[in-house]
């Protein structure tokens, strides 16, 4: 009589799913994608002379300016349509920040604030300074004001909802300068592809400090001046990124130096971009488990 | 009978903070626009008092401005370096004139000469001005053609625009002259105005 064990297959634990889109994961994957094809583009040409760097041909300009935009809706829009709970009104919000950034950001910046006459010249603290109380607070203001009163509080439900919809609404910001960039100035395709680059980074790294704040007012209790003190906070960090990028891209002097260096101003951006998403992250991460130690909910995974 | 009932979105009431929160970012974003005009107009209207009394010259000239004043045709001459494609100007000069000279003469004699250094030398306008002091003087509008003498450099050539004032000073004729890029002789008018106002000559 033979006896054979009896195997019993391990009870197979079920996997929860993450029911909402990762939102860190999804912006990451655009970013990259949209820095190696920047990188092949400028630092390629060298190598390969079918990469035509150097044109200034409109429709290879308006394809690099629009890259973000087509990444956004392969990745995250369409991963938000993949996952089994949807942030709805996304593609809206992001319209509606490319139309307030074209028609009140950019007439206040050509008609009012001026400041392609005098900003340039001021030096790095008057361009901090002066960068932030113009354009850099209005612009954090749209956004901000194109959340608050569309979107906010009804759809702000998690943290994360605030950082998704912010990074919306920036992307039609950079969209719109990317475009503005691309079609109304006579630079190469390579100085497009690192200018749009650079826009793109910045705008989407400031903005979600504005979801940020929009979702801690709608779910924590912070102070009276909680947004007014924020808005400051994402402009003066834009006014410093535009005053460092006025340094990063001047090169040195030397035999082999053209003036400016470009590069370092992408990597400034990709630089502030890695810096506020972790930051964020982190802040986020912690808030939802302070939050699940209080009441026992946890928001995100 | 049948009853209608109408389904409404809950409409969450927004809290103290909430609201407070909202008023004062519209509050911060009025005190950021004020702050931001107030910081480019100390930017764009920053002057500093340029004097010379030899000449008995004193005028206010933009701050950030490249000053010349060893020139021989002029009293100073001053230049903002970050303007492209031609660098906006303002000019004082001084030309010895006899007793009976008018104004006008010495814009007959700006516009035989001109031609000669000027390419496509073209008078648009004169008029009779009144000074801020009550004086009367001519304002000539004129405009032409700017070449870069280097073919190495291969830029296209630039319309200038310029305006001279005319106002004779005992035995001298006292032209203040504003030159500029076409496309941004409007934007920087302002500029020759606010020299004309300031401008003493003693």
């Amino acid at each position: 009589m033979s006896f054979e064990p009896i195997l019993l297959a391990p009870e197979e634990e079920l996997e929860e799913q993450y029911p909402y889109r990762r939102v860190w994961q999804t912006s990451w994957i655009e970013a990259v994608v949209l820095l190696i094809v920047v990188v092949v583009l400028v630092m390629g040409s060298r190598f390969i002379s079918a990469i035509p760097a150097n044109t200034r041909e409109q429709l290879p300009k308006l394809a690099v300016a629009l890259l973000p935009l087509v990444m956004w809706l392969l990745v995250s829009y369409r991963g938000e349509q993949r996952a089994l709970v949807r942030r709805s009104g996304l593609l809206r919000v992001m319209i509606v920040g490319g139309l307030v950034a074209n028609g009140i950001l950019v007439p206040l910046d050509e008609r009012l604030f001026l400041t392609d006459r005098w900003l340039a010249q001021q030096g790095f603290f008057g361009r901090v300074l002066g960068y932030t109380f113009t354009i850099g607070f209005m612009s954090q203001f749209l956004k901000y004001a194109v959340l608050r009163y569309s979107l906010w509080p009804r759809r702000f439900e998690r943290r994360m909802d605030g950082v998704a919809y912010a990074l919306a609404v920036s992307l039609g910001f950079a969209i719109v300068f990317n475009l503005r960039f691309a079609l109304d100035g006579d630079a190469t395709l390579s100085a497009t592809a690192l200018r749009v680059a650079s826009i793109t980074f910045s705008e989407l790294a400031i903005g979600t400090i504005i979801g940020y704040l929009l979702v801690e007012l709608r779910l924590s209790d912070p102070p009276v001046f909680w947004i007014p003190i924020g808005l400051f906070v994402a402009a003066l960090l834009s006014g410093l990124y535009y005053a460092f990028r006025g340094i990063a891209i001047v090169s040195g002097i030397g035999i082999g130096a053209t003036g400016s260096t470009p590069i370092r101003g992408l990597a400034l951006a990709f630089g502030l971009l890695a810096v506020i998403y972790a930051s964020l992250g982190f802040i986020i991460n912690s808030a939802d488990t302070r939050m699940e130690a209080l009441t026992g909910r946890r928001q995100t995974l | 009978m049948s009853e209608i009932v109408e389904i409404y979105e809950s409409q969450e009431t927004l809290s103290f903070k909430q609201r407070w929160n909202s008023y004062l970012a519209v509050f911060a974003a009025l005190v950021a626009v004020l702050a931001g005009l107030t910081m480019r107009d100390n930017a764009l209207t920053a002057s500093l008092t340029y004097e010379d009394l030899e000449a008995g010259v004193r005028a206010q000239l933009p701050a950030s401005w490249l000053l010349e004043t060893e020139g021989p045709d002029y009293i100073f001459r001053a230049q903002d370096p970050a303007a492209l494609p031609f660098k906006t100007l303002l000019q004082v000069s001084v030309l010895p004139v006899g007793p009976d000279a008018t104004p006008a003469n010495v814009l007959y004699l700006l516009e035989i000469s001109r031609p000669n250094t000027f390419a496509n030398y073209h008078v648009l306008s004169r008029e009779n001005v009144t000074l801020r002091d009550g004086s009367e003087a001519i304002r000539m509008t004129y405009t032409y053609v700017q070449d870069e003498r280097n073919p190495f450099l291969e830029s296209l050539p630039v319309v200038v625009e310029g305006v001279d004032v005319v106002v004779l000073r005992r035995s001298q004729a006292v032209i203040v002259t504003y030159r500029d890029e076409q496309s941004s002789f409007d934007d920087n008018l302002y500029r020759f105005e606010n020299l004309l106002q300031t401008l003493e000559i003693f």
